[in-house]
């Protein structure tokens, strides 16, 4: 499997199937189910004849359609490489349920960012006002209906808010 | 799968190739991901240009380039005037750099106190420092009531006074009476987001009509033949494909290019495309100059602090601690004018007294630059006929030399709406389009494939080849249209430079250390009898063309004299030139 460039490997969460996603000049997108990736690897370890060939490998009803299209030209991604991706995908699909039955039990969550600044409680992510509203939208002195809340901004003759300038 | 598969194909492709070889694909393997709305969607594909760039020419009676405040405004006023229109556009509509403006709008409407839109027009002119066109700014003011309440019936949530009338509050330059009578209030505005609600309302409304719109078309260049502007020739950032829209009226509302500077308040896409376009076109740009600085801005930052921070007891300090405007302006100090404030600034700096991270308040900030001009001089204006130009791309020279605040939206929505006008009296919905050479926009597609292929072509180091070939799919290739953009930015920015250093005086934003003062025909700060009125050469008041050869880059200024009557003189009359002095 020299030929097959190797891109991706997915393996979605309750799922047995791992998803080997390979760049080569006709993409192809390598399906295993995990029950017979260890099985594919040493068959294709043994066929390793560098040579282009085109396979379609139909499984047995019961499990998922293998579905291999390999492709030549150059070599580019070693063996090890390959192996060594299918293994890590193969840890974990063993990690979800066996036999294709998915448990749901928690969903898997994204790991949290480590605590810092931009680690907010959920109930603080609403972002303050910092101006508040006028009673009825209705500027107590000026009487303006809909206008911008907070100080007057255009009282330095540029338009402020905030401190800051925006227009001038 | 599609992207893998095509992004495959390129790799593919381009293993076998290792030399500067445009990738070779036939036309029928790619899906073209648009569909042409509106009407006559009679869009047909070609390989005219090149059989590795097929073409997709489109027809229609006008086409609007930009989408901002301007660009959609003018696009459904020729809509409503039954044209068909297109309006390409780099964003979507709503994410127009115009969204930006919090300031309002001004307008004459005199809802807090007696006004009239004469004084508007006087603030006007003299704000531009007297380099404004008086006859544009008489259209301007006097239209501006009717474009205000024309925006409140279109849905835009104004802020209201008690009786239910626009609130309208005070803004920079504006009096009454002819400055004689303090302060008037005109800026009619919408909370703090006038522009986004402006923005929003003209999109909305433009719904109603049938505007075809090409959102994400990157627009390359315009079509011109024989002196004549025939359409646009774009790129479709989504799938590649090379889009001519080929029209009687191509309108140009693209926008200003703030970008050209590192700190400016401009959003990334501020990129001065259409100028770009025009000066390609061999048309010149004017009054390029002319851009808006702020003393007190956040160098990097690209935010301004506005200057009442001063006021209220701001202290201007270098890096080393010291209060220095009390050396350049004893008495004022940190209170004095801003354009004394950034001369010190500059010296400052250049005497290496800054710490830029020390918050250190820079003068380096663009607000708002100006200018391009549909009209090409022989000693005469003559128009080009076919192009139009609105916003903040396009100069009427409303502003001149120095743009008043709550003016700029107000320029928008008026002469986007002036180019609708004049189109739909010069031309007829349905017209024949005269015949356009079936290779036109062969140089912009071959600019773009240069650019596209610039950096892969050496490149054989297997492992950088799947970046770099993915780099150089025309599919979705924001670095290329990044380089486009790039190169927009770059002619602007060499035709400001040798605009500025050219005109040798001090006038409104353009403000130079060596040459402090304004020279006008006659010295206005000085009774004019007696005095000898100096020729054309002599004086600046005048307006700057500046063209630039594409091959060689080099700059050449023309001028062109300032227009001083308005356009109905027993209306309103024009204002002679004075010292510019609050």
């Amino acid at each position: 499997m020299r030929n097959i460039r190797f891109c991706a490997s997915l393996a979605p969460p309750r799922s047995s199937r791992v998803y080997l996603v390979s760049l080569n000049d006709d993409a192809g997108i390598v399906i295993f189910n995990r029950q017979n990736i260890l099985e594919l690897c040493n068959f294709l370890l043994r066929h390793d004849t560098g040579k282009a060939h085109n396979r379609l490998v139909q499984h047995p009803r019961k499990m998922s359609l293998l579905h291999v299209c390999c492709t030549t030209v150059r070599g580019l991604v070693k063996k090890g490489l390959f192996l060594e991706s299918t293994y890590t995908a193969c840890l974990r699909t063993a990690g979800y349920a066996s036999g294709g039955v998915a448990k749901d039990k928690e969903p898997v969550k994204k790991a949290k960012t480590p605590q810092g600044r931009f680690d907010m409680d959920e109930t603080e992510s609403k972002s303050k006002d910092v101006f508040e509203r006028f009673p009825d939208d209705v500027h107590p002195e000026t009487k303006e209906k809909g206008g911008p809340r907070g100080p007057e901004p255009t009282r330095y003759g540029d338009w402020e808010r905030k401190g800051r300038c925006i227009d001038f | 799968m599609a992207a893998v598969c095509a992004a495959s194909r390129v790799l593919g492709r381009k293993i076998v190739s290792s030399k500067a070889l445009p990738v070779v694909w036939q036309t029928s393997n790619r899906k073209l991901h648009f569909s042409v709305y509106g009407k006559g969607g009679d869009a047909k594909v070609s390989d005219a240009i090149s059989t590795q760039y097929p073409v997709v020419d489109h027809e229609f009676d006008a086409v609007v380039v930009g989408a901002g405040g301007a660009g959609l405004r003018a696009a459904f006023g020729l809509s409503e005037a039954g044209f068909n229109t297109a309006c390409v556009t780099k964003l979507f509509p709503t994410r127009s750099h115009t969204v930006a403006a919090q300031g309002g709008i001004n307008a004459a409407l005199g809802n807090m106190e007696e006004d009239d839109w004469r004084w508007h027009f006087y603030d006007t002119v003299k704000g531009s420092d007297w380099l404004g066109d008086q006859d544009a700014i008489h259209y301007m003011t006097e239209q501006a009531p009717a474009a205000v309440v024309e925006l409140e019936n279109f849905g835009m949530p104004f802020s209201r006074t008690e009786e239910g009338r626009i609130y309208q509050r005070a803004f920079g330059g504006q009096s009454l009476k002819f400055g004689k009578g303090g302060q008037a209030h005109r800026c009619c505005c919408v909370a703090d987001r006038t522009g986004h609600s402006l923005l929003h309302t003209l999109y909305g409304r433009s719904l109603r009509y049938d505007t075809s719109y090409f959102v994400e078309y990157f627009a390359l260049d315009l079509l011109m033949e024989d002196g004549e502007c025939k359409g646009v020739i774009a790129l479709c950032m989504e799938d590649g494909s090379i889009h001519r829209f080929r029209a009687k009226n191509t309108v140009i509302a693209t926008g200003g290019y703030g970008r050209t500077y590192f700190s400016c308040t401009s959003a990334h896409t501020s990129t001065g495309d259409g100028n770009a376009m025009v000066t390609r076109a061999g048309l010149p740009c004017q009054d390029l100059e002319f851009v808006q600085f702020h003393p007190t801005g956040i160098y990097g930052a690209g935010c301004l602090i506005t200057e009442g921070c001063r006021g209220e007891g701001g202290i201007l300090i270098n890096s080393e601690g010291e209060r220095f405007m009390e050396r350049y302006a004893p008495n004022a100090k940190d209170l004095a004018s801003r354009d004394v404030v950034s001369r010190s600034m500059t010296i400052e700096l250049r005497e290496g007294r800054y710490n830029i991270l020390n918050l250190y308040y820079n003068i380096n900030l663009l607000f708002c630059a100006q200018n391009t001009v549909i009209t090409h001089k022989d000693g005469e204006d003559t128009v080009v006929p076919g192009l139009y130009a609105c916003g903040e791309s396009g100069c009427a020279s409303v502003h001149g030399a120095n743009r008043l605040g709550a003016n700029s939206l107000l320029d928008l929505v008026v002469f986007g709406r002036a180019c609708a006008l004049t189109i739909a009296e010069t031309d007829t919905p349905g017209e024949k389009l005269s015949p356009l050479k079936p290779n036109a926009g062969e140089a912009s597609v071959a600019n773009m494939d240069k650019i596209r292929f610039a950096n892969g072509s050496t490149r054989t180091s297997e492992i950088r080849l799947n970046i770099y070939s993915f780099q150089q799919s025309i599919v979705w290739n924001t670095d290329l249209v990044e380089t486009l953009e790039l190169q927009n930015l770059m002619l602007n920015g060499v035709q400001t430079i040798v605009s500025a250093e050219a005109r040798t005086e001090s006038r409104g934003a353009h403000a130079r250390e060596d040459f402090k003062d304004r020279v006008d025909e006659y010295d206005y700060s000085k009774s004019l009898q007696g005095q000898v009125k100096k020729p054309f050469e002599q004086h600046w008041r005048k307006h700057t063309l500046s063209y630039v050869d594409p091959k060689t880059g080099k700059v050449t200024l023309e001028y062109r004299p300032v227009i001083d009557n308005s356009l109905n003189a027993e209306e309103c009359a024009a204002i002679p030139p004075a010292i510019r002095s609050y």
